[in-house]
């Protein structure tokens, strides 16, 4: 897990890792954290994580983030899930849907698994904007003020410093 | 292309290869403990596989090794299946439907020994039935009358009291209500104004006289009125507390007929001793079909829906399963036929049982059971045939048919009560049994004819001769016959038996019983009265205290009627012309 949290911001402060990859990578582990492990859709999120360049270190974090969060909101979910599940006008929907093969195995009648999937699904694209724009920010005014710190300087113009990102560099290319 | 990651697509295919391959590895094994633990759970004791095979194509799985434990003989299987084998559609199991369309259950074997006790936690307490309470009686040792009423819920207690409860409570709320009607003192006081009247003189007196005259007769019809309403209202309820009153007093004689009904102890007991060594067992076997009824039912009871939906509730955290409307609907587990072939030392019997599911409402169909005996050693036929409907959830029915044609008992405990147990050594018997039960409300018939048959009965207290007389007479039986009936509901139903027996039994010993019984009688009726004398009396003076009030209100009413009638006729003084 230590491994991770420094990945993680490595790549927050590194220059090369765009935001959108890491929000994105976030918001993935929202749908996969929120909703039950063993669903469906969470097959094609995985899919998804693993083809599309997104960083796989935020992934994992967001994810053990997301799950621990995930039993304190299953009540929220279950509400959510059997208000949409029961609303008379989605009636049509759902019974044409919970009488296709493919849409039984996704579960989509269970209250968590709707719930949690409404939620995660209406909080990804903010979520995903609000990170990129607090990443930039992030990257513009904490770690630029970082960086002029005596501290830094001291630490990044040592010739440890230098050896070590050399070696970090080729490592990277292994 | 930048935003593609192709070796993370390679990832994802062996991870979920070597997903796959994990599941098919534990797969049988996780299915083994499944049906295990749902088995155990359903039997009440330990149900046990010794493999599972799931197999892909085509879609099917074979279990081998079942052994089901009876709950009431641990150390035994009640059923042990060699191979069950099945094949399942698979794209109804997309939908999560399990339908079987057929299963093939081989290598049937009951009753058979356990290596190891297959017992789940402690077993219950085994109330005594009343037969067995009842049969005391032939120890001729009386039951303990305090023990007796101890366990019995004396009903004429209840009704004395709740009647009493009640005319205390009318009692009073009369009497407040009396106080507050026209009294004595007010009935003289007409009286006095009347007198009053008749008194005055001349035009002026007269014409005076009549408008308080009219006055009077108004304020009396009013009280009258109102005494009227009350008088009514206190008749009406005193004829139906006397009525209480009477039925009350007749309640300890009611206890006490129940009480001697319940062991046998009545007149038509003591004529169906009978009963007293084949109920016990009959009971039993009676119990022992609701009991694995019971758990048929946990297969078959179908899921609850609320408001048209139907919700299918699991735990906590995982939130509920909403269904919706099937445009073609099936059941979610059906087996449609299961073929059953059992080998046991009598010989190869063979059955099949239909549309085995929880949702008969969707199906439309019962369950039906049919197994049947073939090339058989020591009967000549066997058949057994049931039906389990749950079509109509709102209002179960089961049905049992079971017929047995010259079976040859051997050593067959007939009954096990500790004064005289009876041991049929060798006998042909013929059974039958049908059973019904709607709802909760069962009906059985049981009829069985005994022939040839070499009887052991053995008094265990040698010193009492009655006893030794009915072992002896039981001895000499060599064909009886005996029809039984069990009616009441699941939890509590009565059996009457009618047996040859009882012309034996009773030519033994029913002249004693008959002293006995009714010295047991009367010392029973002697310990209710007693108990219920005191309540009683109490009962009678709260309603004679109600009479009272009744009384007194008939004596007002009476008392204002008869002024009024003055009133009317000759309260006003004659005019002079």
């Amino acid at each position: 897990m230590i491994r991770t949290v420094a990945k993680v911001l490595v790549v927050l402060n590194s220059e090369n890792e765009r935001p959108s990859q890491i929000s994105l990578a976030v918001c993935f582990a929202l749908i996969a954290g929120l909703t039950p492990f063993f669903s469906l859709h969470n097959l094609l999120v995985f899919l998804l994580v693993l083809v599309l360049r997104v960083n796989l270190s935020s992934f994992l974090l967001a994810l053990s983030f997301f799950s621990v969060m995930a039993y304190a909101l299953d009540p929220l979910f279950h509400l959510i899930g059997l208000k949409a599940l029961t609303a008379e006008v989605l009636r049509g929907l759902w019974t044409a849907l919970y009488n296709k093969a493919f849409f039984r195995l996704t579960n989509f009648y269970n209250s968590i698994v709707m719930g949690s999937l409404i939620f995660s699904l209406v909080l990804f694209v903010p979520l995903f904007f609000a990170l990129n724009y607090g990443i930039k920010k992030y990257r513009e005014h904490v770690l630029a003020w970082m960086k002029q710190t005596p501290l830094a300087k001291a630490v990044s113009g040592s010739r440890l410093y230098e050896y070590y990102m050399s070696y970090a560099r080729i490592r990277s290319r292994l | 292309m930048r935003w593609i990651r192709w070796r993370g697509l390679l990832a994802f295919l062996a991870i979920t290869a070597v997903l796959l391959v994990f599941w098919f590895l534990f797969i049988d094994s996780f299915i083994e403990r499944r049906i295990e633990k749902a088995g155990t759970s359903i039997v009440g004791a330990k149900v046990e596989l010794d493999g599972a095979d799931l197999t892909l194509f085509p879609l099917g799985l074979t279990l081998t090794g079942l052994q089901v434990t009876n709950p009431d003989a641990p150390m035994r299987n009640i059923f042990e299946a060699g191979r069950i084998s099945f094949l399942m559609d698979g794209v109804h199991l997309i939908r999560k439907k399990y339908i079987i369309e057929d299963m093939a259950i081989e290598g049937v074997r009951l009753n058979t020994q356990r290596s190891h006790s297959g017992a789940i936690g402690r077993p219950g307490d085994r109330k005594e039935a009343p037969e067995e309470q009842a049969i005391k009686l032939l120890t001729f040792e009386l039951p303990d009358i305090k023990e007796v009423l101890n366990d019995e819920d004396l009903q004429s207690i209840k009704i004395v009291e709740a009647t009493k409860k009640q005319i205390e409570a009318d009692r009073q709320r009369f009497e407040k209500e009396l106080k507050a009607l026209p009294d004595k003192k007010k009935i003289e006081d007409y009286e006095r104004r009347i007198e009053k009247i008749k008194g005055s003189r001349g035009i002026g007196g007269v014409l005076g006289g009549t408008a308080e005259l009219l006055a009077i007769k108004k304020e009396i019809e009013a009280d009258l009125d109102r005494i009227s309403a009350m008088k009514d209202d206190l008749s009406s309820l005193a004829a139906d507390y006397g009525q209480r009153v009477k039925a009350a007093s007749a309640a300890p004689r009611n206890d006490v007929r129940k009480i001697l009904e319940k062991y046998s102890l009545s007149a038509e007991g003591i004529a169906n001793l009978g009963s007293l060594f084949i109920g016990g067992r009959l009971r039993e076997l009676v119990e022992d079909g609701l009991r694995w009824r019971e758990k048929l039912d946990l297969i078959v009871a179908p899921e609850g829906r609320e408001n048209g939906v139907e919700v299918q509730k699991t735990l906590r955290g995982r939130g509920v399963d909403v269904q919706f409307r099937e445009y073609a609907p099936l059941p979610d587990f059906l087996i449609r036929r299961a073929a059953i072939s059992a080998s046991i030392p009598t010989g190869d019997f063979s059955g099949l049982v239909t549309n085995i599911t929880g949702d008969q409402d969707i199906l439309g169909s019962p369950m039906r059971i049919r197994i049947s005996g073939e090339r058989l050693r020591g009967l000549s036929s066997a058949l057994l045939e049931g039906e389990i409907n749950r079509v109509a959830p709102g209002s179960p029915r089961d049905l049992v048919n079971f017929a047995v044609r010259q079976y040859r008992l051997h050593d067959f405990t007939l009954s096990e009560n500790k004064y005289v147990p009876i041991l049929i050594g060798e006998a042909l018997a013929d059974f039958n049994v049908t059973a019904e039960l709607k709802g909760s409300a069962l009906r059985a018939d049981i009829g069985s004819s005994i022939k040839s048959a070499a009887i052991d009965a053995v008094s265990k207290e040698q010193t009492n001769e009655i006893l030794s007389t009915i072992a002896a007479a039981l001895s000499n039986v060599k064909a009886f016959s005996f029809n039984a009936s069990a009616a009441g509901t699941i939890d509590h139903f009565r059996i009457n038996v009618s047996s040859d027996l009882d012309r034996v039994l009773n030519a033994a010993a029913g002249g004693v019983l008959r002293e006995r019984m009714l010295a047991f009688e009367s010392a029973l009726s002697a310990e209710v009265y007693r108990k219920t004398e005191g309540p009683l009396k109490e009962l009678n003076r709260d309603f004679e205290g109600l009479m009272d009030v009744n009384a007194a209100v008939k004596e007002r009413f009476d008392g204002l009627n008869m002024v009024l009638a003055e009133a009317a006729r000759g309260a006003l003084p004659k005019l002079p012309f």
